[in-house]
């Protein structure tokens, strides 16, 4: 180990190995993925007008700082659902008794069609679901199971399903994030859907959730004595952190960026690679929930 | 064993090592800038710590957010403290094993200035809101242009004194050294190119991310630390290295390993690419544990174990061997990365690791090359920080461990937040003791330059006779 070359050759050998490993190869595999789906459609959408130059202003604020983009899951249950009885109805109930002890099998099967989709089971593992199915099927009934994601991310109500290498496709720099100091934010678009809310929350976080420990960013809005007519974009703060009498905050254009921006944001769009059930998203917000609106 | 050299001056070399540290006083530049960068780093770390118990302060200001002021400080950190003062550092150790003086003191000179130049560029992006958005690489592209030239600058000033050695054998803190050399360049133009420059798609940015600044960590600031302790413990405890076969295995096993060691874990990434990545952060225990044995042996054999300046390579030692256990729980337990437990393990390997290895060569160089002996402040400097990275490290980690069990569990986020805030108040803490201490490890040199600069004047005013230096072997 006393030449230089050598030592030089070595490490070069090294150096294209773990690139050729762990930069070239992923490119090679997921580098060309496309943002059309089998059926047509695009996923994801490229965010538009307020919402894309939103996305510059998260960027430059560093957001991701303390807000990852990431939502994991643990895995799947399923749901089983009932759309027909078939020909052979008394079969069916008869089974439908055994599967589902809980249900009225009648009444279920009176309500069940297309457009009223009767669900059997809940949440259950994918073998007990499958059982069931497959018992259902032999009697003509028609079902269809259904995945259901589970996890603590979800639980909390930060996606509909885990993110997949799909939902970066339109990102650049792509803003995942490395610390959860703050809540995930792939879903808070539909978790906070109202823009008062999330304007509140960027002058000072204390308005909304309380305890928060994220910094206040009123820099991005403006105090000033109220017009001759009020500004309709004015800030409805609680009366603890609402500024002087004669005065408005009012925010700047960056903030409404990003208040579109954060409002763009789901995770829900159900995908081959990450089934979901759209109905599930309903789901209640268990943190950071809008906290009742600020009187005016 | 086969140590068959080692650094240890013998009584006829000091004359030649005076020759090598006089023809070092140029890196006297690099190491001020480095510990003036080291200093504002801290500072805008505790503005940062502040920030998340007292959210209004400095709500006013757009510099001062603390996406602006977290990521600055992390980057004033890598490429203003710690990749300068390690280059410097790795230039004097050239110098010294190649028994050869420096080659090229102008353009290290001037090199040096544009390099601070460039990070000065680059932190101000970040506070005008031009980052790149990725880890380590925020600086924008005027910032990231101006630093890779004058690297460059610096880079052949070190591989030509590196060619120009007198002594034949590589001692194994020269392979480290050239490794790191090699490796930044790579790493940082590669990573530069893919992420902003054309950058690839999708998720397939954070594959190239995860490598750069796992490669960035290991391959270029572990190389240089590693280098320094390799050096300075047989250096000052007076014993041989114990083993170059352990060393040579330490060292190829970093050197290949060093960048598969990512954290991808629970990142929507191929699943193929997270296993490696897991694989690779347990691997790195194979250089970890022969760098820590080696030194370790040779600890053992130590004719002058108590020597100055020691305490602080140990210390590095620790947290260098409890950064890669720490970290092979980052990358394997689900979440654990995305708490405080991930923002512990690499301040520890930041501050505790490579940190603690420069600053003992700070605290070792800065009197030989300056000429000048003076004590203050080192002692006090050393335990600040060792406080200070406990205190911080330890809150983290304890707080991490307690976040992950929540966010596994699927606790409301509202009570993670509110578990995180002790840990966070202790950390201000352990910030504002790092401040302390990096200030007075700042004052110190500045001190010892001041008076080096006036012994200077003194001697050319009142005689006109050169300059005299107390010899290296003289100053302790």
């Amino acid at each position: 180990m006393n030449h230089g070359p050598l030592i030089f050759l070595g490490l070069l050998a090294s150096f294209l190995t773990s690139w050729w490993a762990l930069v070239f190869a992923p490119n090679l595999q997921l580098g060309s993925q496309s943002s059309a789906r089998p059926d047509g459609a695009q996923y994801p959408v490229r965010p538009v007008g307020l919402a894309e130059q939103g996305r510059e202003v998260y960027v430059a604020l560093g957001c991701v700082q303390c807000h990852s983009q990431q939502v994991r899951q643990d895995g799947y249950n399923f749901d089983l659902v009932l759309t027909g009885g078939g020909t052979n109805s008394a079969a069916v109930a008869v089974v439908l008794a055994r599967v589902a002890p809980q249900l009225n099998a009648a009444e279920t099967l009176a309500k069940a069609s297309d457009t009223s989709p009767q669900t059997i089971l809940k949440g259950v593992p994918f073998r007990e679901q499958d059982e069931a199915r497959v018992q259902l099927k032999k009697a003509g009934a028609i079902v269809q199971g259904i995945f259901v994601p589970f996890g603590a991310d979800l639980k909390r109500g930060w996606g509909a399903r885990l993110s997949v290498a799909a939902d970066y496709l339109q990102q650049n720099p792509v803003q995942v994030g490395s610390s959860r100091l703050g809540p995930d934010l792939s879903h808070a678009g539909a978790r906070m859907p109202d823009a008062g809310w999330h304007l509140n929350h960027l002058y000072h976080p204390r308005s909304t959730v309380d305890g928060s420990i994220m910094p206040a960013y009123q820099f991005l809005f403006e105090t000033r004595p109220v017009g001759k007519v009020p500004s309709p974009l004015a800030l409805k703060l609680p009366e603890k952190f609402a500024p002087k009498p004669g005065y408005e905050v009012v925010p700047k254009p960056e903030a409404l960026q990003l208040v579109a921006y954060l409002q763009s944001l789901r995770l829900d769009t159900p995908l081959f690679e990450a089934p979901a059930m759209l109905a599930a998203t309903a789901a209640p917000a268990v943190t950071n929930a809008p906290a009742a609106p600020p009187k005016p | 064993m086969n140590g068959s050299q080692t650094p240890i001056a013998s009584p006829g070399r000091e004359d030649q090592a005076a020759r090598i540290d006089s023809s070092c006083h140029v890196l006297m530049i690099p190491i001020v800038f480095s510990l003036v960068w080291l200093v504002l780093s801290s500072l805008l770390a505790l503005v940062t710590s502040v920030k998340l118990h007292s959210p209004t302060i400095l709500a006013d200001c757009s510099w001062m957010t603390y996406g602006h002021t977290r990521p600055a400080a992390n980057n004033a950190f890598v490429y203003g403290f710690a990749s300068q003062a390690g280059l410097a550092l790795a230039l004097w150790m050239l110098c010294r094993l190649g028994r050869t003086e420096l080659v090229g003191r102008m353009a290290i000179g001037v090199g040096t200035l544009f390099w601070n130049v460039g990070v000065g560029f680059g932190v101000v992006g970040i506070f005008t809101g031009h980052t790149t958005g990725f880890d380590w690489l925020e600086f924008p592209a005027a910032g990231s242009a101006i630093l890779f030239a004058s690297y460059l600058v610096l880079g052949v000033c070190a591989l030509l004194t590196f060619k120009a050695r007198r002594n034949p054998e590589l001692y194994p803190s020269q392979w480290y050294i050239l490794g790191a050399l090699l490796f930044f360049p790579w790493l940082y133009t590669t990573a530069r190119i893919l992420l902003v420059q054309a950058p690839v798609r999708g998720v397939t940015q954070l594959a190239v991310s995860g490598w750069f600044t796992g490669g960035m960590f290991n391959l270029w600031l572990g190389m240089l630390a590693v280098a320094l302790l390799l050096y300075f413990i047989p250096k000052l405890s007076g014993a041989p290295l114990y083993s170059r076969t352990l060393a040579s295995l330490g060292f190829w096993t970093l050197a290949v390993f060093g960048s598969w060691a990512c954290h991808y874990r629970g990142l929507p990434l191929p699943s193929w690419l997270v296993s490696a990545g897991i694989a690779g952060t347990v691997v790195l225990l194979v250089p970890m544990l022969a760098t820590v044995s080696n030194l370790w042996f040779t600890l053992g054999a130590a004719t002058d174990p108590g020597a100055k300046l020691l305490g602080i390579f140990k210390t590095s030692l620790v947290f260098f061997a409890l950064t890669v256990v720490l970290g092979i729980f980052a990358a394997l337990v689900p979440q654990l990365r995305l708490t405080l437990f991930g923002e512990a393990v690499e301040q520890m390997a930041l501050y505790g690791f490579v940190g603690f290895a420069l600053f003992g060569a700070i605290h070792y160089l800065a009197p030989r090359l300056t000429g000048v002996e003076s004590d203050c402040c080192g002692r006090a400097s050393c335990w600040l920080w060792l406080l200070g990275v406990v205190i911080y490290c330890g809150a983290f980690v304890l707080g991490g461990i307690k976040q992950q069990h929540q966010l596994v569990a699927g606790a409301a986020f509202t009570d993670v937040m509110a578990g995180s805030k002790m840990p966070i108040r202790l950390s201000t803490l352990g910030v504002l003791l790092l401040v302390a201490g990096n200030t007075a490890l700042l004052l110190r040199v500045l001190a010892l330059v001041r008076a080096c600069c006036r012994q200077c004047c003194g001697s050319c005013c009142s005689s006109a006779s050169s300059v005299k230096l107390k010899p290296a072997g003289a100053a302790r």
